[in-house]
């Protein structure tokens, strides 16, 4: 089969179709002939993709890592001294790797090539598919779209999305980490147009912003890691050859080799650095906020990018780099922020109303999961669980979708009213196929066998358990409750009960959502209300896109279900690797925890929400608790006050001090220019022109400027603080 | 074959790169006031003739071909000038120069045509701005470094006319504030060149590059050529003059200013003083490089809060050029590398923020107060979209030319400073906040004011160097070794003097 040597046309083909949408204009200016270029395109590579699949299961990849005997013990040996086991460090197993000179320039800098192994190939089976999907399902959702300035805006959207697959697909093959950092770096560009696509929303362009600068601080940590990368091991390949950086040798010298942080070894300060990506990409606490505000976005975008693809892109990145990851110190930072991500988004989404909102806290939770799976050195249950989470969120995403698009014919075009879970209800009966396949994303998610989702979190939960990180294992077993619970809260809420789409929400916005409520006046002046009407199923392009996930909700933890004795998943990424035994009571626990909480949550909301303007049940038992969760533990208010404030004060004292301070000194120049324009002017009368006499009125302006200068304390004071910092700056480098 | 040796040998090809211009400025000095359109037209065909002899060095330089007296220098030309003091007309170019000589013939190809409106006095507006070319072309090719330092002074004088008659926004302050400091940076730059002379005998850089100054000479004089060149680089604290310069200056002029200028500064500062005196460099770059830190995050924050859209675009400049100088501060080859991609990604992307704000935005709405506008997408989307694309370039967003140049920066600065690395980057996200926010106030939301419907369109002028421009942009971003390659071959025999001389 020659799939691998076409596996480079895999992120081409959507870019391709990203450059036909935007610059043939035929096809640019027809909605339909946009949506199907990227449709025909994706869909090759995703043949393409599972080709390689099927490649790779039938004839395995042709080339056997070069793992040298120091990888190889560190690798294999089991600590001996107690404690947690020493991290295995993962070889990835046989691959195929290309390359291709892209700008040749002798150092091999720009050489960019594409690596085929079990990781990778998995990763893009799952992207095309799921991102083919996602383009069906908006060829439906989007076609209602319109814009108040009445640009053909439609071909835009698939042109972007396209994009998008493309750097997702680049970054999944890419045979480097320069090559990775463009990829992620362009992820996040489209991210960013894609959140701000509604961009005559004020809170759309605020979202999109957010979310660009916040990923983008977790980025410079990334760059700054990959740099340090370089600079020890002089390339950026993924490899085990020498001076690659799988090497062993390279590992073994960074392990011990210190770093400029006494007590901190070289490989701990770059896996450290390369996680700082992670946090923001993947919206680990600290850098979350900007995951729930991207729902501002339209639900497909973020059912492909803030749920499926490019928020998991933090985790692969781990993936990617583990074997630094494993000779470093970090891991229990890694455990420590995903663990910690996981219970803290589940505890928030209990008390959100916004059907989309509760699922991207949902999203901070699951990627937390995965996080803390990778922190425990369970990188092939981190996989797992990417991909069988990325299938059934996708869905769940697709489904919120559907159902907002349904709701919409009832309560208008308004998302505050069309997606707040508060005016829905038994919608089961209006949208069945909807409902169906929500459902099968509902009990993946919450972990009930033998959906998708049981498997993967299964897995996790048990590596924790029997890795004897005990607080993980019960952090987690915490937030798996905590899922089922507000996942049930969500499907009582919305399916079943009473309709109560009729008499929406009045217009009290709920704490938290301030931001929402401007900009819909012009959405609405283009769309007429359709009171009367009771919500509707989707048409086909929406419904079998979420068909196809469902089938995947349910099915595809099967891969390695430890159960059956089926480990295959495990044996195709990490062949050679341990496989721990499953365990009846680890699993039993977590069925029975979600078992608990899906139960608890049908007996809350049972009665709960006859009325769309009811209270919560739980707002009154908890009190100030259920307030601060409903509006995130006030995280973003807390970084608008310290953070935000602080650089902008920052910047304005800097401000500041340039014009009254630095400047003071040009004005002093000034005067003593002046003193000898005056001094020129006496002794050089006759060649007065016009060149001396600007230069006269010149020096006469600054000199003006010095005594308008006010004097002052506060002047100096910020003059000898300033003077201080750079003084001190200066000590600091030649004294060390 | 190499296309260097098809070329009709015999030809002074950079002295024409030079001569061109001035030629024109001769032609239209001649020409009667009343004939503008026929000014224009000459400016821009000498504009566009040398920016293509410009071209046609580039690619006609052999990156693995010996030159002059053992250098990469190539195209060499020499004339006696006072052969008593050493002095010679001795031009040449290599990896380093070339990619901005082509830079500097850019900006004044797209200059000419921004300038294209220009009704007030005409004649004398495209004669010194074609001087001020003149100036800059011959930096960039002089090896002698007296010839160097007559250049330097030709380029900074038209510019404080160029700014104190056609400028705005408190035009005489700004043009006499930027006077004084390059004329500052002269002096201390003077100083140094005498001293280079009196103990090397010759003022040719290839003759004084290949000598070894002893240690405490180069201590001394280190100091006094670099900052004297640093200055119009816009180091700190010595770059006030450069945002009120930009902002007073008339829209080309800003696009040469912020995009050509600045880089003499950067350019000497390599050319003159890391070649020239290594070990100085070592002892003095350490401190000057926390220095240049003051530069990128300082600068980055102050762009952060201005209200005049030009003071961003200024501020920006500041925090970029900070960059490069941080990375001459790095001294080890992939830094130098960095600073001179740098070099010409930043000449390029702000020539195009100043075509968009100082033109097209500004001489329509008369005003660049931010909070005024805003809703400009709908006017001037053309506008909008090169500003993005410049906006790219600025955060460094790959497939842009930023990327590879701040990439690069940052690994050579990391290699040789990680700390300074670290606090640098915190420059990024700023610069992103400042991009996105100018961005927003001045392209989204509600049209502020009704007039700006009734705006006259973009000329084909303007839309012609807006598209050159930003072609650039995303050309050299996606093929980054065109220049890289050209580069690192230059850069590497100054990285490996540092090298060599080091721990003397």
């Amino acid at each position: 089969m020659p799939f691998f040597d076409l596996a480079w046309l895999i992120p081409l083909l959507p870019l391709a179709a990203f450059v036909l949408i935007t610059l043939v204009p035929p096809i640019g200016r027809s909605r339909k002939a946009s949506y199907t270029t990227a449709l025909v395109l994706l869909g090759l590579a995703t043949v393409i993709a599972w080709g390689v699949l099927a490649q790779s299961i039938s004839e395995g990849f042709p080339s056997a890592p070069l793992v040298t005997s120091v990888a190889a013990e560190a690798g294999q040996e089991p600590a001996s001294e107690g404690g947690h086991a020493e991290t295995a460090i993962p070889t990835f197993g046989n691959f195929y790797h290309k390359s291709f000179a892209w700008a040749p320039d002798g150092s091999g800098f720009f050489n960019f090539g594409y690596r085929l192994d079990g990781a990778t190939v998995l990763m893009l089976a799952m992207v095309t598919l799921a991102a083919w999907c996602i383009h069906l399902f908006s060829v439906g959702y989007m076609a209602h779209d319109e814009f108040p300035a009445g640009h053909q805006r439609q071909s835009r959207f698939f042109s972007y999305i396209a994009l998008f697959t493309a750097s997702m697909l680049g970054m999944t093959l890419a045979d480097n980490l320069l090559l990775f950092f463009i990829c992620w770096e362009l992820m996040g560009l489209c991210s960013f147009l894609l959140i701000g696509f509604w961009f005559f929303k004020p809170s759309a362009r605020e979202a999109a912003k957010k979310a660009f600068i916040t990923t983008r601080i977790g980025d410079v940590g990334m760059m700054l890691g990959m740099m340090y990368i370089y600079n020890k091991s002089g390339s950026l390949t993924f490899g085990h050859e020498a001076g690659q950086i799988y090497n062993g040798e390279f590992l073994e010298s960074i392990k011990t080799a210190a770093s400029l942080i006494p007590g901190v070894s070289a490989a701990s300060l770059m896996a450290f650095l390369v996680f700082l990506g992670t946090v923001g990409k993947s919206a680990q606490f600290p850098l979350h906020v900007w995951l729930p505000d991207a729902m501002e976005g339209p639900t497909p975008v973020s059912a492909l990018i803030h749920a499926a693809t490019m928020v998991a892109a933090g985790v692969f990145l781990v993936i990617r780099t583990f074997p630094i990851f494993a000779v470093s110190d970090v891991l229990p930072v890694v455990a420590f922020i995903g663990a910690f991500t996981a219970l803290f988004a589940a505890l928030i989404a209990v008390a959100q109303y916004d059907i989309k909102r509760i699922l991207a806290f949902s999203t901070l939770s699951q990627l937390g999961f995965m996080v803390a799976a990778l922190g425990i050195g369970a990188w092939v249950a981190a996989l797992f669980h990417l991909l069988t989470h990325a299938f059934f969120k996708a869905l769940l995403f697709l489904g919120s979708g559907s159902v907002i698009h349904g709701m919409e014919a009832t309560v208008g075009h308004d998302p505050d009213k069309a997606q707040d879970i508060r005016n829905m209800g038994t919608l089961r009966k209006f949208m069945p196929i909807t409902f169906l396949t929500y459902m099968a994303g509902f009990f993946a998610l919450i972990g009930i066998p033998p959906f998708a989702g049981f498997w993967s979190k299964d897995e996790i939960i048990l590596d924790a358990f029997i890795k004897h990180h005990y607080v993980v294992y019960g952090v987690l077993t915490a937030a798996a409750f905590l899922t089922a619970f507000y996942m049930t809260r969500q499907i009582v809420v919305v399916f079943f009960g009473k309709f109560r789409g009729y008499e929406p929400r009045k217009a009290v916005v709920a704490a938290g959502h301030g931001h929402d409520d401007h900009g819909h006046g012009d959405h609405d002046d283009h769309h007429h209300h359709h009171e009367a009407h009771d919500p509707h199923e989707s048409p086909r392009s929406m419904t079998i896109p979420l068909m196809i996930l469902g089938l995947f909700a349910v099915f595809a933890g099967f891969v390695n279900a430890g159960f059956l004795g089926i480990h295959w998943f495990s044996d195709y990424v990490n062949p050679g690797g341990e496989i721990p035994d499953p365990s009846y009571m680890v699993a039993g626990i977590a069925t029975a925890v979600a078992l608990v909480g899906a139960g608890l949550g049908v007996l809350t909301y049972r009665n709960a929400f006859k009325n769309a303007n009811d209270r919560d049940p739980l707002a009154g038992a908890l009190g100030p608790i259920w307030t601060a969760l409903e509006n995130r533990f006030y995280i973003d208010q807390i970084y608008d006050k310290t953070f935000i404030a602080l650089t902008y004060g920052a910047g304005w004292l800097l401000n500041w001090i340039d014009r009254h301070v630095v400047d003071r000194v040009v004005n002093l120049t000034g005067l003593v220019t002046l003193f000898i324009g005056r001094l020129n002017f006496i002794i050089d009368d006759f060649s007065l022109n016009t060149v001396t006499d600007d230069i006269g009125e010149g020096t006469i302006t600054v000199g003006d400027g010095v005594r308008q200068s006010a004097t002052g304390k506060i002047q100096d004071y910020g003059a000898y603080i300033f003077g201080g910092v750079v003084l001190l700056a200066l000590i600091y480098m030649y004294a060390f | 074959m190499h296309l260097i040796e098809s070329l009709p040998a015999g030809i002074p090809y950079l002295s024409l790169i030079w001569l061109v211009p001035l030629l024109g400025a001769l032609v239209i000095m001649f020409l009667p006031k009343e004939q503008k359109q026929a000014m224009r037209i000459i400016s821009a065909v000498v504009a566009t003739i040398s920016f293509g002899l410009g071209l046609l060095v580039f690619f006609a330089y052999d990156p693995n071909a010996a030159g002059y007296m053992g250098t990469k220098m190539q195209f060499v030309e020499k004339l006696d000038w006072v052969p008593q003091l050493g002095m010679s007309y001795l031009v040449g170019a290599d990896g380093i120069s070339l990619p901005l000589i082509v830079l500097n013939g850019l900006v004044i190809f797209t200059g000419t045509f921004i300038s294209w409106n220009i009704e007030d006095r005409v004649k004398e507006y495209f004669v010194l701005l074609l001087l001020l070319v003149v100036g800059v072309y011959g930096v960039f090719m002089a090896l002698d470094l007296f010839l160097m330092f007559v250049f330097y002074e030709l380029a900074v004088l038209p510019m404080y006319l160029l700014i104190g008659i056609w400028g705005s926004t408190r035009k005489e302050y700004g043009a006499m504030k930027l006077t004084i400091y390059l004329m500052v940076g002269s002096a201390a730059l003077m100083i140094g060149m005498v001293a280079i002379y009196v103990v090397g005998g010759t003022f040719n850089m290839v003759e004084l590059s290949q000598r070894v100054f002893s240690l405490e000479f180069q201590k001394i004089f280190f100091l006094p050529v670099f900052v004297g060149f640093a200055v119009l680089a816009g180091m700190f604290p010595f770059h006030t003059w450069s945002p009120t310069g930009h902002v007073a200056a008339p829209t080309a002029v800003s696009m040469l200013h912020a995009g050509v200028l600045m880089k003499l500064g950067a350019y000497g500062a390599l050319r003159a003083a890391l070649w020239l005196m290594p070990n100085g460099a070592q002892f003095w770059l350490p401190g000057i490089a926390v220095m240049t830190l003051m530069n990128v995050v300082y600068g980055a924050s102050i762009a952060m809060v201005q209200k005049d859209f030009k003071y961003v675009i200024g501020y920006s400049s500041v925090s970029h050029m900070g960059l490069v100088m941080l990375a001459l501060a790095s001294m080890n080859e992939t830094a130098l590398n960095g600073a001179v991609m740098q070099m010409f990604a930043h000449g390029v992307m702000t020539a195009l923020f100043f075509a968009v704000v100082g033109r097209m935005v500004y001489e329509r709405t008369h005003t660049r107060q931010l909070p005024e506008l805003g809703g400009l997408m709908k006017v001037m989307p053309f506008a909008f979209v090169v500003f993005i694309i410049a906006s790219l370039s600025s955060m460094g967003m790959p497939g842009t030319a930023g990327f590879m140049a701040e990439f690069t920066i940052f690994t050579g600065v990391m290699n040789q400073y990680p700390l300074v690395a670290v606090v640098a980057a915190l420059s990024i996200p700023i610069t992103a906040a400042y991009v996105l926010r100018v961005g927003y106030m001045a392209f989204m939301g509600e049209v502020k004011d009704p007039h700006y419907h009734d705006l006259p369109p973009l000329t084909w002028q303007e839309k012609f160097s807006g598209t050159v421009l930003a072609i650039v942009v995303i050309g050299v971003g996606l093929f980054p070794s065109i220049i890289m390659d050209y580069i690192a071959t230059g850069v590497q025999p100054i990285a490996q003097r540092m090298i060599d001389l080091a721990g003397r």
